[in-house]
């Protein structure tokens, strides 16, 4: 997409006399096959000279496909910062790689080997470390129905970003329009249930939960309901201002019919059959009367490991989180789909590390509750994330009355972002209230 | 007024974004763990 302005001076004749609404011009007349050239005699100008400006449109097809049309207008400008993102991550992940390879292959290993190789009941009594804990690892947690929940539902959010992450890379979803993008999360999330229903229901009999109706029941409108009680406050708010920005009625009740029409059934199915499916048997028995803990140190109580098991994921993904927050509320447009997969695959990867790694060291502490707090230590990430976009919000934004943010809304530098948030801006003026645009870079 | 609203518009959806996100990175750890703690136990010899 692009176009060439090409000035022609030409002494334009016509078949008079001159009709202002219908002329016929004889030196450009595209029914006669007639169109200007450098031929044509120029335009003098003289005083009392008549001018007739006219122009010809020339289309030219391009290579370009049709989903990468923007990309000329989108090319990076700071391209530096990305790659520091990416490189940031990839020092935390090779750090806890590292880490995580020394224990599995050494500390690991000859932990097995020792276990393996003591023979005599003595000798076992004298034992220490994880293996202490045997009887007790694969105790079901308190509240494992909800842990299951939370478990498919993160399942089922991974699914919906990881497909489409490669719906964008692959160029279905073009970065120009931002509804599509929404719109196929939306349509992605809700098709996932089957994931949440699948996993939910697999793992609830895995820790020999007996309510798997229940279950079904919580994976399906729990986690749902509080995302759509908080959009349908915003929701109402910004009805209740007139504002342009507020999802309509048919949508919101299409959404509703989603979630309990399509989504709902799915997570049904999804438990039906990961109920059905046979789960492993547990590698070791459980006592019947659990271990009791041994006092930890203080940087084992759970506060602290949590707290510090939630910083490296959101380490590696700071730098990308500015972009998507700005994209998000300052209208930018984000394209990098590339560097975002590379930073969510090394999200991923830290997050099993970082996990996998304390929960080592807290059964190495002989302490055998690690069910939920292998949950926590890697989602606590998203305490930090939040603390990030209240501090992105205290620096970054600034609410500002509407006629100001109009006038820097609209000093963007691509002409056709300005066309958009023009006609933005007038439907916000028409409704004389302001929308979540009301925010400015400061 | 209008400010209190676009406040609202942003913690709120930030609260479900971190929500969505939590729910992702818990699940991923946990799921590491689960696989990691099973391997580990299956691999020890017990009476």
């Amino acid at each position: 997409m692009g176009f060439e302005a090409e000035p022609f001076s030409v002494k334009h004749t016509y078949e008079k006399p001159y009709s202002s609404s219908k002329p016929v011009l004889e030196t450009c007349n595209p029914g006669r096959m007639k169109y200007v050239t450098y031929d044509d005699p120029p335009q003098e100008v003289r005083a009392g000279e008549e001018i007739i400006f006219t122009y010809d449109v020339l289309f030219t097809p391009s290579d370009i496909k049709w989903a990468s049309r923007w990309d000329t207008y989108l090319l990076m400008t700071d391209t530096q910062i990305h790659w520091f993102s990416i490189v940031n991550s990839m020092m935390i992940v090779l750090f806890l790689s590292g880490m995580v390879g020394l224990i599995m292959l050494r500390t690991l290993r000859r932990d097995i080997t020792k276990y393996n190789s003591l023979e005599t009941p003595e000798e076992q009594a004298e034992e220490a470390g994880w293996k202490l804990v045997h009887g007790d690892v694969f105790r079901p947690p308190t509240n494992a129905g909800v842990l299951c929940v939370l478990v498919g539902t993160g399942a089922q959010v991974g699914c919906m970003f990881t497909i489409t992450l490669i719906f964008a890379l692959a160029g279905f979803l073009s970065p120009a329009n931002r509804g599509g993008l929404m719109t196929a999360s939306v349509i992605l999330y809700v098709a996932m249930g089957f994931v949440n229903g699948y996993v939910s229901g697999r793992l609830y009999k895995q820790v020999k939960g007996m309510d798997w109706r229940w279950n079904t029941l919580c994976a399906a409108f729990a986690f749902p309901s509080v995302i759509f009680v908080v959009f349908a406050a915003l929701n109402t708010m910004i009805w209740g201002q007139r504002s342009s920005g507020a999802v309509p009625f048919g949508t919101f009740f299409l959404l509703i019919f989603l979630w309990f029409g399509v989504s709902a059934p799915l997570v049904f199915l999804g438990s039906y059959l990961g109920t059905k499916a046979p789960v492993s048997e547990d590698p070791v028995r459980t006592n019947k009367i659990p271990r009791q803990v041994p006092k930890q140190v203080w940087y084992m109580a759970n506060f602290w490991q949590i707290a510090v098991g939630g910083v490296l994921p959101f380490g590696a993904i700071f730098i990308e989180l500015f972009f998507i927050l700005t994209s998000l509320w300052l209208h930018q447009f984000y394209y990098i789909f590339g560097c975002l997969g590379i930073v969510f695959t090394i999200l991923c990867i830290t997050c099993a590390e970082i996990s996998v790694m304390l929960t080592y060291f807290q059964l190495v502490a002989e302490d055998h509750r690690w069910w939920w707090r292998s949950f926590f230590t890697s989602g606590s990430s998203a305490l930090y994330l939040f603390a990030y976009g209240c501090h992105y919000f205290s620096t970054k934004l600034e609410v500002r009355p509407f006629p100001l943010t109009t006038h820097r809304l609209c000093d963007c530098p691509y002409s056709y972002q300005k066309g958009r948030l023009t006609s933005d801006c007038l439907r916000n003026t028409r409704y004389e209230r302001l929308t979540l645009s009301a925010f400015t870079i400061r | 007024m209008t400010n209190k609203i676009s406040t609202a518009m942003f913690f709120g959806y930030l609260t479900i974004g971190s929500s969505l996100f939590f729910t992702l990175t818990g699940a991923v750890g946990f799921i590491a763990s689960f696989a990691f703690v099973r391997i580990i136990y299956g691999s020890v010899k017990l009476d």
